[in-house]
Protein backbone atom coordinates (compact mmCIF):
# COMPACT_ATOMS: atom_id res chain seq x y z
CA UNK A 1 0.00 0.00 0.00
CA UNK A 2 2.69 2.28 1.43
CA UNK A 3 4.60 1.45 -2.18
CA UNK A 4 1.34 2.50 -4.05
CA UNK A 5 1.22 5.45 -2.29
CA UNK A 6 5.00 6.12 -3.20
CA UNK A 7 4.64 5.29 -6.60
CA UNK A 8 2.00 7.64 -7.34
CA UNK A 9 3.25 10.64 -5.86
CA UNK A 10 6.61 9.61 -7.75
CA UNK A 11 4.81 9.43 -11.07
CA UNK A 12 3.01 12.91 -9.98
CA UNK A 13 5.82 14.74 -10.01
CA UNK A 14 7.48 13.51 -12.84
CA UNK A 15 4.62 14.77 -14.52
CA UNK A 16 4.86 17.68 -13.32
CA UNK A 17 8.05 18.08 -14.87
CA UNK A 18 6.78 19.91 -18.25
CA UNK A 19 5.15 22.20 -16.45
CA UNK A 20 7.88 23.11 -14.16
CA UNK A 21 10.42 23.47 -16.73
CA UNK A 22 8.12 25.94 -18.23
CA UNK A 23 7.36 28.12 -15.22
CA UNK A 24 11.35 28.28 -14.49
CA UNK A 25 11.60 29.36 -18.25
CA UNK A 26 8.40 32.24 -17.65
CA UNK A 27 11.02 33.03 -14.93
CA UNK A 28 14.35 33.04 -16.27
CA UNK A 29 12.62 35.23 -19.43
CA UNK A 30 12.25 38.18 -17.02
CA UNK A 31 15.60 37.99 -15.11
CA UNK A 32 17.82 41.16 -15.46
CA UNK A 33 20.89 40.07 -17.85
CA UNK A 34 23.06 43.10 -18.41
CA UNK A 35 23.18 42.41 -21.76
CA UNK A 36 23.12 46.11 -23.86
CA UNK A 37 19.99 45.94 -25.66
CA UNK A 38 19.01 42.47 -24.93
CA UNK A 39 15.82 43.64 -23.14
CA UNK A 40 14.21 45.12 -26.12
CA UNK A 41 14.52 41.79 -27.70
CA UNK A 42 14.44 39.34 -25.46
CA UNK A 43 13.23 35.96 -26.64
CA UNK A 44 9.81 33.95 -25.26
CA UNK A 45 11.08 31.14 -23.65
CA UNK A 46 8.28 29.26 -22.39
CA UNK A 47 6.92 29.03 -26.06
CA UNK A 48 9.66 26.62 -26.80
CA UNK A 49 8.63 24.62 -23.84
CA UNK A 50 4.63 24.93 -24.40
CA UNK A 51 5.50 23.54 -28.05
CA UNK A 52 7.79 20.82 -27.18
CA UNK A 53 5.58 19.20 -24.76
CA UNK A 54 2.88 19.93 -26.94
CA UNK A 55 4.50 17.83 -29.64
CA UNK A 56 5.38 15.17 -27.80
CA UNK A 57 3.40 14.66 -24.26
CA UNK A 58 0.08 16.88 -24.51
CA UNK A 59 -1.36 14.95 -22.07
CA UNK A 60 0.65 16.48 -19.41
CA UNK A 61 0.27 19.92 -20.38
CA UNK A 62 -3.56 20.69 -19.69
CA UNK A 63 -5.14 23.95 -20.69
CA UNK A 64 -5.82 25.04 -17.45
CA UNK A 65 -1.79 24.81 -17.05
CA UNK A 66 -1.12 26.73 -19.97
CA UNK A 67 -3.75 29.43 -19.08
CA UNK A 68 -2.00 29.50 -15.51
CA UNK A 69 1.09 30.30 -17.12
CA UNK A 70 0.39 32.48 -19.86
CA UNK A 71 -1.77 34.86 -16.74
CA UNK A 72 1.82 34.72 -15.05
CA UNK A 73 4.09 35.73 -18.41
CA UNK A 74 1.52 38.19 -18.88
CA UNK A 75 1.56 39.90 -15.00
CA UNK A 76 5.63 39.04 -14.94
CA UNK A 77 6.19 40.86 -18.67
CA UNK A 78 3.62 43.83 -18.17
CA UNK A 79 1.91 42.39 -21.17
CA UNK A 80 -1.73 43.26 -21.24
CA UNK A 81 -3.19 40.46 -18.52
CA UNK A 82 -4.83 37.89 -20.97
CA UNK A 83 -3.08 38.15 -23.89
CA UNK A 84 -0.47 35.67 -23.39
CA UNK A 85 -2.71 33.35 -22.26
CA UNK A 86 -5.16 33.57 -24.98
CA UNK A 87 -1.94 33.30 -27.46
CA UNK A 88 -0.53 29.96 -25.57
CA UNK A 89 -3.90 28.53 -25.51
CA UNK A 90 -4.48 28.88 -29.38
CA UNK A 91 -0.75 27.51 -29.97
CA UNK A 92 -1.73 24.49 -27.80
CA UNK A 93 -5.04 23.95 -29.85
CA UNK A 94 -3.07 24.18 -32.66
CA UNK A 95 -0.66 21.73 -31.86
CA UNK A 96 -2.98 19.20 -31.29
CA UNK A 97 -4.05 19.35 -34.27
CA UNK A 98 -1.09 19.09 -36.15
CA UNK A 99 1.16 16.80 -33.64
CA UNK A 100 0.60 14.17 -35.47
CA UNK A 101 2.65 15.25 -38.52
CA UNK A 102 5.18 16.71 -36.51
CA UNK A 103 5.86 13.81 -33.59
CA UNK A 104 8.74 11.83 -34.80
CA UNK A 105 9.93 14.10 -37.44
CA UNK A 106 13.60 14.85 -38.26
CA UNK A 107 14.29 17.85 -35.69
CA UNK A 108 14.62 20.17 -38.59
CA UNK A 109 11.11 19.69 -39.63
CA UNK A 110 10.34 20.51 -35.31
CA UNK A 111 12.03 22.93 -36.02
CA UNK A 112 10.29 24.42 -38.91
CA UNK A 113 7.08 23.90 -37.00
CA UNK A 114 8.45 26.21 -34.38
CA UNK A 115 9.69 28.55 -36.52
CA UNK A 116 5.97 29.01 -37.93
CA UNK A 117 4.47 29.22 -34.61
CA UNK A 118 6.85 31.97 -33.43
CA UNK A 119 6.13 33.75 -36.19
CA UNK A 120 2.23 33.66 -35.95
CA UNK A 121 2.76 34.57 -32.07
CA UNK A 122 4.75 37.64 -32.16
CA UNK A 123 2.60 38.63 -35.29
CA UNK A 124 -0.67 37.96 -32.64
CA UNK A 125 1.50 39.59 -30.06
CA UNK A 126 1.85 42.88 -32.32
CA UNK A 127 -1.30 42.98 -33.42
CA UNK A 128 -2.96 42.24 -29.88
CA UNK A 129 -1.02 45.22 -28.24
CA UNK A 130 -0.92 47.48 -30.96
CA UNK A 131 -5.03 47.21 -30.57
CA UNK A 132 -4.88 47.33 -26.51
CA UNK A 133 -2.67 50.56 -26.69
CA UNK A 134 -4.07 51.96 -29.24
CA UNK A 135 0.13 52.39 -30.66
CA UNK A 136 2.29 50.72 -33.22
CA UNK A 137 5.40 48.88 -31.66
CA UNK A 138 8.17 49.32 -33.74
CA UNK A 139 8.61 46.42 -35.79
CA UNK A 140 12.49 45.94 -36.15
CA UNK A 141 13.05 44.77 -32.42
CA UNK A 142 10.00 42.75 -32.49
CA UNK A 143 11.37 41.12 -35.64
CA UNK A 144 14.87 40.76 -33.89
CA UNK A 145 12.82 38.77 -30.87
CA UNK A 146 11.03 36.70 -33.15
CA UNK A 147 14.55 35.49 -34.96
CA UNK A 148 15.86 35.18 -31.87
CA UNK A 149 13.00 33.27 -29.98
CA UNK A 150 13.61 30.68 -33.09
CA UNK A 151 17.38 30.40 -32.65
CA UNK A 152 17.14 29.61 -29.27
CA UNK A 153 14.81 26.58 -30.07
CA UNK A 154 18.01 24.06 -30.43
CA UNK A 155 19.76 24.32 -27.03
CA UNK A 156 16.20 24.73 -25.03
CA UNK A 157 15.09 21.80 -26.60
CA UNK A 158 18.09 19.90 -26.16
CA UNK A 159 17.10 20.40 -22.45
CA UNK A 160 13.57 19.28 -23.05
CA UNK A 161 14.84 16.09 -24.17
CA UNK A 162 16.77 15.75 -20.99
CA UNK A 163 13.63 16.04 -19.00
CA UNK A 164 12.02 14.08 -21.10
CA UNK A 165 14.57 10.97 -21.04
CA UNK A 166 15.23 11.45 -17.15
CA UNK A 167 11.97 11.90 -15.81
CA UNK A 168 9.43 10.57 -18.34
CA UNK A 169 9.31 7.28 -19.49
CA UNK A 170 7.42 6.16 -22.24
CA UNK A 171 4.18 4.67 -21.14
CA UNK A 172 3.88 6.61 -17.69
CA UNK B 1 -11.35 -9.98 -12.24
CA UNK B 2 -9.97 -7.24 -10.84
CA UNK B 3 -9.61 -5.25 -14.24
CA UNK B 4 -13.10 -5.81 -14.68
CA UNK B 5 -14.24 -4.08 -11.65
CA UNK B 6 -11.88 -1.20 -12.52
CA UNK B 7 -13.00 -0.59 -15.66
CA UNK B 8 -16.06 0.97 -15.96
CA UNK B 9 -15.14 4.00 -13.64
CA UNK B 10 -12.00 4.67 -15.50
CA UNK B 11 -14.45 4.44 -18.21
CA UNK B 12 -16.78 7.09 -17.34
CA UNK B 13 -13.97 9.23 -15.74
CA UNK B 14 -12.08 9.05 -18.88
CA UNK B 15 -15.60 10.22 -20.24
CA UNK B 16 -15.67 13.33 -17.74
CA UNK B 17 -12.44 14.26 -18.76
CA UNK B 18 -13.15 14.46 -22.06
CA UNK B 19 -16.00 16.90 -22.41
CA UNK B 20 -13.87 18.61 -19.48
CA UNK B 21 -10.98 18.60 -22.34
CA UNK B 22 -13.19 19.39 -24.91
CA UNK B 23 -14.80 22.64 -23.28
CA UNK B 24 -11.76 23.37 -21.21
CA UNK B 25 -9.83 25.76 -23.86
CA UNK B 26 -13.20 27.41 -25.25
CA UNK B 27 -13.71 28.62 -21.77
CA UNK B 28 -10.48 29.41 -20.99
CA UNK B 29 -10.15 31.12 -24.12
CA UNK B 30 -12.98 33.32 -22.94
CA UNK B 31 -11.23 34.23 -19.65
CA UNK B 32 -8.35 35.00 -21.30
CA UNK B 33 -10.34 37.15 -23.54
CA UNK B 34 -12.64 38.77 -20.56
CA UNK B 35 -9.32 39.34 -18.54
CA UNK B 36 -8.17 41.48 -21.81
CA UNK B 37 -11.12 43.54 -20.97
CA UNK B 38 -11.45 43.92 -18.01
CA UNK B 39 -7.92 45.08 -17.75
CA UNK B 40 -8.67 47.54 -20.44
CA UNK B 41 -12.18 48.91 -18.59
CA UNK B 42 -10.28 48.45 -15.16
CA UNK B 43 -6.99 49.24 -15.26
CA UNK B 44 -6.48 49.66 -10.91
CA UNK B 45 -8.40 46.66 -10.29
CA UNK B 46 -6.16 44.65 -12.76
CA UNK B 47 -2.80 46.76 -11.35
CA UNK B 48 -3.79 46.13 -8.02
CA UNK B 49 -3.84 42.38 -8.97
CA UNK B 50 -0.57 42.14 -10.85
CA UNK B 51 1.21 44.06 -7.58
CA UNK B 52 0.21 41.11 -5.68
CA UNK B 53 1.48 38.66 -7.91
CA UNK B 54 4.74 40.83 -8.37
CA UNK B 55 4.73 40.73 -4.76
CA UNK B 56 4.80 36.50 -4.14
CA UNK B 57 7.27 36.49 -7.09
CA UNK B 58 9.51 38.97 -5.70
CA UNK B 59 11.79 36.72 -3.67
CA UNK B 60 11.92 34.21 -6.58
CA UNK B 61 13.29 36.66 -8.79
CA UNK B 62 15.41 37.98 -6.28
CA UNK B 63 17.55 35.19 -5.84
CA UNK B 64 17.23 34.37 -9.59
CA UNK B 65 19.07 37.94 -10.52
CA UNK B 66 21.84 37.54 -8.13
CA UNK B 67 24.03 35.18 -9.77
CA UNK B 68 22.96 36.85 -13.30
CA UNK B 69 24.36 40.68 -11.39
CA UNK B 70 27.65 38.18 -10.06
CA UNK B 71 28.17 37.29 -13.74
CA UNK B 72 27.75 40.60 -14.88
CA UNK B 73 29.58 42.01 -12.14
CA UNK B 74 32.77 39.47 -12.30
CA UNK B 75 32.89 40.25 -16.16
CA UNK B 76 33.10 44.38 -15.99
CA UNK B 77 35.71 43.74 -13.45
CA UNK B 78 37.95 41.54 -15.60
CA UNK B 79 37.35 44.24 -18.26
CA UNK B 80 38.19 47.73 -16.33
CA UNK B 81 41.48 44.94 -14.86
CA UNK B 82 42.84 44.82 -18.41
CA UNK B 83 42.31 48.76 -19.24
CA UNK B 84 43.78 49.86 -15.51
CA UNK B 85 46.49 52.11 -17.01
CA UNK B 86 44.41 53.60 -19.46
CA UNK B 87 41.21 54.31 -17.23
CA UNK B 88 43.65 56.19 -14.62
CA UNK B 89 45.28 58.64 -17.20
CA UNK B 90 41.90 59.28 -18.24
CA UNK B 91 40.54 59.64 -14.70
CA UNK B 92 43.28 61.87 -13.93
CA UNK B 93 43.13 63.93 -16.94
CA UNK B 94 39.00 64.25 -15.72
CA UNK B 95 39.77 65.35 -12.36
CA UNK B 96 41.55 68.18 -13.28
CA UNK B 97 38.89 69.07 -15.67
CA UNK B 98 36.22 69.03 -12.91
CA UNK B 99 38.14 70.82 -10.46
CA UNK B 100 38.21 73.37 -12.56
CA UNK B 101 34.22 72.74 -12.77
CA UNK B 102 34.19 72.60 -8.73
CA UNK B 103 35.86 76.35 -8.16
CA UNK B 104 33.21 77.27 -10.73
CA UNK B 105 30.31 75.60 -9.05
CA UNK B 106 31.33 76.99 -5.80
CA UNK B 107 31.50 80.53 -7.03
CA UNK B 108 28.20 79.91 -8.41
CA UNK B 109 26.45 78.26 -5.18
CA UNK B 110 27.61 81.68 -3.39
CA UNK B 111 26.03 83.96 -5.82
CA UNK B 112 22.96 81.78 -5.61
CA UNK B 113 22.45 81.73 -2.15
CA UNK B 114 22.60 85.43 -2.35
CA UNK B 115 20.61 85.90 -5.26
CA UNK B 116 18.13 83.56 -3.81
CA UNK B 117 18.14 85.51 -0.26
CA UNK B 118 17.66 88.93 -1.91
CA UNK B 119 14.22 87.13 -3.38
CA UNK B 120 13.42 86.08 -0.68
CA UNK B 121 13.24 82.78 -2.54
CA UNK B 122 11.64 79.47 -1.23
CA UNK B 123 13.21 76.37 -1.77
CA UNK B 124 11.64 73.50 -3.28
CA UNK B 125 10.96 70.63 0.05
CA UNK B 126 13.92 68.40 0.88
CA UNK B 127 13.88 65.23 -0.48
CA UNK B 128 15.06 61.68 0.80
CA UNK B 129 16.20 58.90 -1.58
CA UNK B 130 15.47 55.45 -1.36
CA UNK B 131 17.95 52.38 -2.67
CA UNK B 132 16.59 49.31 -4.70
CA UNK B 133 17.61 46.24 -6.22
CA UNK B 134 16.81 45.63 -10.23
CA UNK B 135 15.03 42.13 -9.55
CA UNK B 136 13.58 42.06 -12.85
CA UNK B 137 13.65 42.80 -16.31
CA UNK B 138 9.91 43.20 -17.54
CA UNK B 139 10.86 44.41 -21.05
CA UNK B 140 10.44 43.17 -24.08
CA UNK B 141 9.40 44.75 -27.80
CA UNK B 142 6.25 45.87 -26.00
CA UNK B 143 7.14 47.18 -22.54
CA UNK B 144 10.04 49.15 -21.40
CA UNK B 145 9.64 48.72 -17.15
CA UNK B 146 11.59 47.16 -14.42
CA UNK B 147 10.90 45.49 -11.40
CA UNK B 148 12.37 46.66 -7.83
CA UNK B 149 12.70 44.95 -4.92
CA UNK B 150 11.20 47.40 -2.73
CA UNK B 151 7.42 48.43 -2.18
CA UNK B 152 4.87 50.31 -0.23
CA UNK B 153 6.17 49.19 3.08
CA UNK B 154 9.40 50.53 2.26
CA UNK B 155 7.67 54.05 1.36
CA UNK B 156 7.66 53.36 -2.32
CA UNK B 157 4.36 55.32 -3.85
CA UNK B 158 2.89 55.34 -7.24
CA UNK B 159 4.74 58.49 -9.50
CA UNK B 160 7.73 58.62 -7.64
CA UNK B 161 10.87 59.66 -9.33
CA UNK B 162 13.56 56.29 -10.24
CA UNK B 163 17.35 57.44 -11.16
CA UNK B 164 20.00 55.45 -11.84
CA UNK B 165 23.28 56.46 -10.81
CA UNK B 166 23.48 59.62 -13.01
CA UNK B 167 19.98 60.24 -14.22
CA UNK B 168 16.62 59.80 -14.03
CA UNK B 169 15.03 56.55 -15.85
CA UNK B 170 11.69 56.57 -15.12
CA UNK B 171 8.40 56.38 -12.48
CA UNK B 172 6.86 54.50 -10.27
CA UNK B 173 3.81 53.15 -11.95
CA UNK B 174 2.81 50.64 -9.16
CA UNK B 175 4.07 49.59 -5.77
CA UNK B 176 3.01 46.27 -4.02
CA UNK B 177 4.33 45.23 -0.48
CA UNK B 178 7.79 44.41 -0.98
CA UNK B 179 8.02 45.04 -4.83
CA UNK B 180 7.25 47.95 -7.33
CA UNK B 181 7.16 48.14 -11.31
CA UNK B 182 9.07 51.33 -13.02
CA UNK B 183 8.01 52.66 -16.27
CA UNK B 184 11.38 53.40 -18.01
CA UNK B 185 11.28 57.17 -19.65
CA UNK B 186 11.56 55.08 -23.28
CA UNK B 187 8.03 53.10 -22.58
CA UNK B 188 5.49 53.78 -25.42
CA UNK B 189 3.03 55.06 -22.15
CA UNK B 190 5.58 57.45 -20.51
CA UNK B 191 5.27 61.25 -20.73
CA UNK B 192 7.46 63.34 -18.79
CA UNK B 193 7.44 67.17 -18.33
CA UNK B 194 10.62 68.52 -19.55
CA UNK B 195 13.07 71.41 -20.04
CA UNK B 196 15.78 72.18 -22.40
CA UNK B 197 18.47 73.39 -20.13
CA UNK B 198 20.21 75.82 -22.62
CA UNK B 199 17.02 77.22 -23.54
CA UNK B 200 14.59 76.94 -20.71
CA UNK B 201 12.21 75.75 -23.23
CA UNK B 202 9.04 73.03 -21.94
CA UNK B 203 8.43 70.15 -23.33
CA UNK B 204 7.05 66.51 -22.70
CA UNK B 205 9.46 63.61 -23.50
CA UNK B 206 7.72 60.42 -24.51
CA UNK B 207 8.74 56.90 -25.11
CA UNK B 208 8.21 54.99 -28.42
CA UNK B 209 10.26 51.76 -27.02
CA UNK B 210 12.95 52.83 -29.06
CA UNK B 211 16.22 53.92 -26.76
CA UNK B 212 15.82 57.10 -27.35
CA UNK B 213 12.41 58.67 -26.14
CA UNK B 214 11.32 61.83 -28.62
CA UNK B 215 11.04 65.42 -27.68
CA UNK B 216 7.43 66.62 -28.14
CA UNK B 217 5.06 69.58 -28.08
CA UNK B 218 8.05 72.17 -29.35
CA UNK B 219 6.94 75.06 -30.65
CA UNK B 220 7.86 75.11 -34.47
CA UNK B 221 10.41 78.43 -33.73
CA UNK B 222 11.79 76.27 -30.99
CA UNK B 223 15.95 75.83 -31.22
CA UNK B 224 17.34 72.92 -30.32
CA UNK B 225 20.70 71.93 -30.56
CA UNK B 226 22.11 68.14 -30.85
CA UNK B 227 23.67 68.02 -27.30
CA UNK B 228 21.64 70.21 -25.65
CA UNK B 229 20.29 68.95 -21.88
CA UNK B 230 17.53 67.85 -21.16
CA UNK B 231 16.11 68.19 -17.59
CA UNK B 232 12.80 67.53 -15.76
CA UNK B 233 10.85 70.82 -15.52
CA UNK B 234 8.95 69.94 -12.19
CA UNK B 235 5.64 70.47 -14.00
CA UNK B 236 2.71 68.63 -12.26
CA UNK B 237 4.68 68.90 -8.71
CA UNK B 238 5.54 65.07 -9.22
CA UNK B 239 8.94 65.18 -9.71
CA UNK B 240 11.76 67.74 -8.51
CA UNK B 241 12.68 69.80 -11.09
CA UNK B 242 16.56 70.21 -12.51
CA UNK B 243 16.98 66.16 -12.45
CA UNK B 244 19.02 64.98 -15.42
CA UNK B 245 17.40 63.28 -18.06
CA UNK B 246 19.21 63.13 -21.37
CA UNK B 247 21.04 64.89 -24.20
CA UNK B 248 19.41 65.76 -27.61
CA UNK B 249 21.32 63.25 -30.14
CA UNK B 250 19.14 64.36 -33.25
CA UNK B 251 17.60 67.14 -33.87
CA UNK B 252 16.31 65.94 -38.08
CA UNK B 253 13.19 68.30 -39.11
CA UNK B 254 10.33 67.53 -36.15
CA UNK B 255 11.58 64.91 -34.91
CA UNK B 256 14.05 65.16 -32.03
CA UNK B 257 15.88 62.33 -29.90
CA UNK B 258 16.83 62.32 -26.65
CA UNK B 259 19.99 60.11 -25.81
CA UNK B 260 19.12 58.75 -21.74
CA UNK B 261 22.18 59.71 -19.47
CA UNK B 262 21.91 56.17 -17.70
CA UNK B 263 22.61 53.18 -19.90
CA UNK B 264 18.90 51.70 -19.10
CA UNK B 265 20.08 48.53 -20.13
CA UNK B 266 22.93 48.43 -17.26
CA UNK B 267 20.99 49.22 -14.17
CA UNK B 268 21.42 46.99 -11.17
CA UNK B 269 20.74 49.81 -8.25
CA UNK B 270 18.46 52.67 -8.59
CA UNK B 271 17.36 55.41 -6.01
CA UNK B 272 13.69 56.34 -5.50
CA UNK B 273 13.10 60.01 -4.83
CA UNK B 274 10.97 60.67 -1.88
CA UNK B 275 9.37 64.24 -3.37
CA UNK B 276 6.84 66.41 -1.89
CA UNK B 277 6.12 69.61 -3.92
CA UNK B 278 5.60 72.80 -0.96
CA UNK B 279 2.09 73.74 -2.84
CA UNK B 280 0.95 71.06 -5.39
CA UNK B 281 -1.73 73.78 -6.67
CA UNK B 282 0.84 76.09 -7.81
CA UNK B 283 2.88 73.18 -10.39
CA UNK B 284 -0.41 72.58 -11.60
CA UNK B 285 -0.48 75.56 -13.11
CA UNK B 286 0.62 75.85 -16.49
CA UNK B 287 3.47 78.02 -16.41
CA UNK B 288 3.77 80.94 -18.81
CA UNK B 289 6.11 79.87 -22.49
CA UNK B 290 4.34 76.26 -22.19
CA UNK B 291 3.58 75.16 -25.97
CA UNK B 292 0.38 73.82 -26.54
Amino acid sequence: MTGDLLHKLDLAARHAAPGAVTLILVLVGVTPTHLPYYSAIAPMLPLASIYYWGVHRPDLMPMWLIFTIGLLHDVLTDSPIGLHAAILLLCQWVLLRQRRFLVGRPFVVLWGGYAAVAVGVSLVEWVGTGLYDLAVAPARPVLVRTVLTIALFPPLAWLFIQVHRGFLRAGD
Amino acid sequence: MRVMQRSRPAVRIAALRAVAHRFSFGLLLFAAVSLLMVGKIDAVLVDGVRARVVDAVAPILDAMSRPAASVAQLVSEFQSLSDIRGENARLKQELAALQQYQDVTFRLEAENLTLRNLLNFTPDSAHSFLSARVVADNGGAFVRSLTINLGYDNGVRDGQAVLGGRGLIGRIVQTGEHSARVLLITDLNARIPVLVERTQQRAIIGGDNTDRPRLLYLPPDASIRVGDRIVTSGSGGMFPAGLPIGIVAAAQDSIIRVQPIEPLEAVNYVKIVDFHALDPGMAMQPAPGFAQ
